[in-house]
């Protein structure tokens, strides 16, 4: 009984003196561990989007397409050319989409029949673009901001049946404003490990207005999409 | 012998012996023997089509002595007989090396086995039918022989008829309803030497040289498609269809167009009687439908002839040879026949069309029920454009048209011309 005891004393004793070593900090300072500064390139910017779209503004699109507004897919490739200090980047970008457009075609006498009549549409566009994330860099709010302005070229087809009836180019301005959401914000250990295993800076979810105002098959609509910086 | 002799005797044996054993090839090569490890591939080729490199090769109702004309495929298909119609069976083998004789073998049914001697061998002098039949021989030490054999000689059984049939059997065309399980067997057989042609000798015994291509004949039509539909159109004429329910598999579907304007061919109506199902058929070769006891299709129209325009085509009749128009389809597409040439039919007029299923063996079903489309006008969201005086909706105006390539170029430098730019500042 009595080495029992001792035993167990010297356990005990083994215990506190373990967590005797630990002390709260005296200060914040002497607990501050500041983040570890990774230099990390970021020259590049890619997104993918899609939204509705209804091309022109004639009243034989509604006739023959009615509610169709299509899905506009597109993608766009940034590439910085200047790092703006405390602001951004200044990027261009190109990038291209496509949206397609069926309905059955009208008879003499104006009612449906079986052949189908169709709108394709690939936009080419090439911009400049100004992407500001001053926020996200500094303050905790993880949304950044782009100015998008440029030209676009949209190749159009028209067929009925699957005979063309035309195609060519319509060029015109092209503008947008972007509000992305940067997704750091909900692992940033993640999105630091996704940097330096894969050079991938920052991913967010975006939004953007923008206008195509080639006559004939340009909108001002929204489109939604992912993307990312690297 | 002297000592020295015996040693050199053990000398060459000792160095041939070991050598002997590592290729044993070298010391078979110059006679074959039954051990002999060659291989060989099979080709089986119907005509100019090759029909397929495995077991199952498809045989059609006229290689069957059938006539593929006759709406019910009646008639001479299960009587004895010469077919005058019929194709002409390739077998082609490749094997490793050559072989001095090769020999094609016919066994009917599942007891007929060729591989067997005993199957191969007159039984007797008095008895000069054996169980299978001897349908060639190449006998030119050949690594590559090549068989060309008649269908009718296949199916109709013409190599037995120089023999006797001392067992009666009062038929040998057995062509008809075996779908599904192979009826007809050829065997390649490769033999050791010339001397053993024709008697029942043991073959070589290399298993993966003897080779056989067995045939399943499709004697009944396959089921025609169903629920068919049409789609007017200026440009195109559509016929939509569905597949039929079929116990043999299918390899592509036809869709006929007949304006009247494009060929011979609207045959001759020729009343069938379906109405007494299978009893009505004499045991000949029958329509899948109606030998499951009548039409099971959607039509009740029977065969009455549709007539859109000009143009006619029968309801469940026979596919005509020669239309305005004939669109195959694969079987594995969608069951959508497009006809884009419509040369011969002006827009205004109707064309009667109908769709058939065809088998592996090229046995086409009987017409579908058959639909009038129509070639109307049709106006695109261009015409519209311009019936609503909105000229072209803004897309010919000021159109880059004339320029686009040069439009397009352009940009493509632009975006050249700012990667060059990239460059250089990374480098810098």
């Amino acid at each position: 009984m009595r080495v029992a005891l001792g035993v167990l004393f010297a356990v005990s004793a083994l215990c506190f003196a373990s967590s005797a070593a630990a002390r709260a900090p005296d200060s914040f300072d002497e607990d501050y561990h500041p983040p570890v500064v990774v230099e990390s390139d970021q020259w590049f910017a890619f997104e993918l989007r899609t939204g509705p779209y209804r091309p022109g503004t004639s009243e034989s699109f509604q006739r023959v397409y009615t509610d169709d507004r299509g899905w506009m897919l597109n993608v766009e490739l940034d590439i910085t050319v200047y790092h703006v200090p405390y602001v951004g980047q200044l990027n261009i970008a190109g990038g291209f989409g496509w949206a397609n457009f069926k309905a059955k075609a009208f008879g003499e006498s104006g009612t449906r029949e079986g052949e189908e009549t169709e709108m394709t549409l690939f936009p080419l566009h090439a911009l400049g673009v100004l992407r500001v994330d001053a926020l996200a860099r500094n303050t905790v709010v993880p949304i950044t901001f782009a100015g998008k302005l440029g030209y676009e070229w949209t190749r159009y087809k028209l067929e009925t049946g699957g005979v063309s009836d035309g195609s060519g180019f319509r060029p015109g301005l092209r503008w947008g404003a972007q509000a992305a959401f940067e997704l750091d914000f909900f692992d940033r250990g993640t999105a630091r490990r996704l940097d330096e295993d894969w050079g991938v800076n920052h991913n967010f979810v975006l939004f953007e207005y923008y206008g195509s105002e080639a006559s004939g098959t340009g909108d001002r609509t929204y489109t939604i999409g992912v993307g990312t910086q690297f | 012998m002297t000592e020295r002799t015996m040693r050199g005797l053990l000398r060459s044996a000792a160095i041939c012996v070991p050598l002997l054993a590592l290729f044993p090839s070298l010391a078979w090569a110059q006679q074959p023997q039954q051990s002999q490890a060659i291989s060989a591939d099979l080709v089986v080729k119907r005509g100019a089509d090759r029909v397929t490199n495995g077991t199952i090769v498809y045989a059609n109702v006229a290689d069957c002595g059938g006539d593929p004309e006759d709406p019910d495929y009646r008639g001479t298909a299960t009587t004895q007989g010469t077919a005058s119609v019929g194709s002409i069976y390739e077998f082609s083998v490749t094997y490793t090396s050559n072989v001095p004789v090769v020999e094609a073998w016919l066994g009917v049914g599942e007891n007929e086995d060729c591989s067997t001697v005993a199957n191969r061998t007159i039984p007797s002098a008095n008895v000069t039918q054996r169980v299978c039949t001897p349908l060639g021989v190449i006998s030119s030490n050949t690594r590559e022989p090549v068989f060309k054999i008649p269908a009718r000689q296949i199916f109709n059984q013409e190599g037995r008829a120089a023999e006797t049939f001392p067992d009666g059997r009062p038929s040998w065309f057995q062509c008809d309803d075996v779908s599904g399980s192979p009826r007809y067997t050829v065997y390649i057989l490769a033999l050791p030497s010339a001397t053993q042609m024709n008697t029942g000798e043991p073959v070589m015994q290399i298993a993966r040289a003897n080779l056989r291509a067995s045939f399943s004949p499709f004697t009944r039509r396959p089921e025609a498609p169903t629920d068919v539909s049409g789609v007017n159109g200026e440009n195109r004429l559509e016929v939509n269809f569905k597949a039929p329910a079929s116990s043999v598999p299918l390899t592509e579907f036809r869709a006929y167009f007949d304006n009247g304007t494009g060929g011979s061919v609207t045959p001759t109506p020729t009343p069938t009687d379906d109405a007494g199902g299978a009893g009505s058929l004499d045991g000949g070769l029958m329509d899948a439908s109606t030998a499951s006891g009548g039409d099971s299709g959607a039509s009740t129209g029977g065969d009455t002839p549709l007539a859109c325009g000009s143009g006619r085509l029968e309801n469940h009749g026979v596919p005509p040879e020669n239309q305005t128009g004939i669109v195959r389809t694969s079987a594995s597409d969608s069951k959508t026949a497009v006809l884009t040439d419509l040369t011969n039919i002006p827009v205004g007029t109707s064309v009667a069309a109908a769709a058939v299923s065809i088998d592996p063996a090229g046995n086409e079903s009987r017409l579908s029920d058959a639909i009038c489309i129509d070639r109307v006008i049709t106006n695109g969201f261009l015409d519209e454009c311009k019936a609503a005086g909105e000229g072209d909706c803004g897309l010919h105006s000021c159109s880059l048209d004339p320029t686009s390539k040069g439009s397009l170029l352009s940009a493509a430098l632009f975006m050249l011309a700012l990667a060059a730019l990239i460059r250089r500042r990374g480098h810098a």
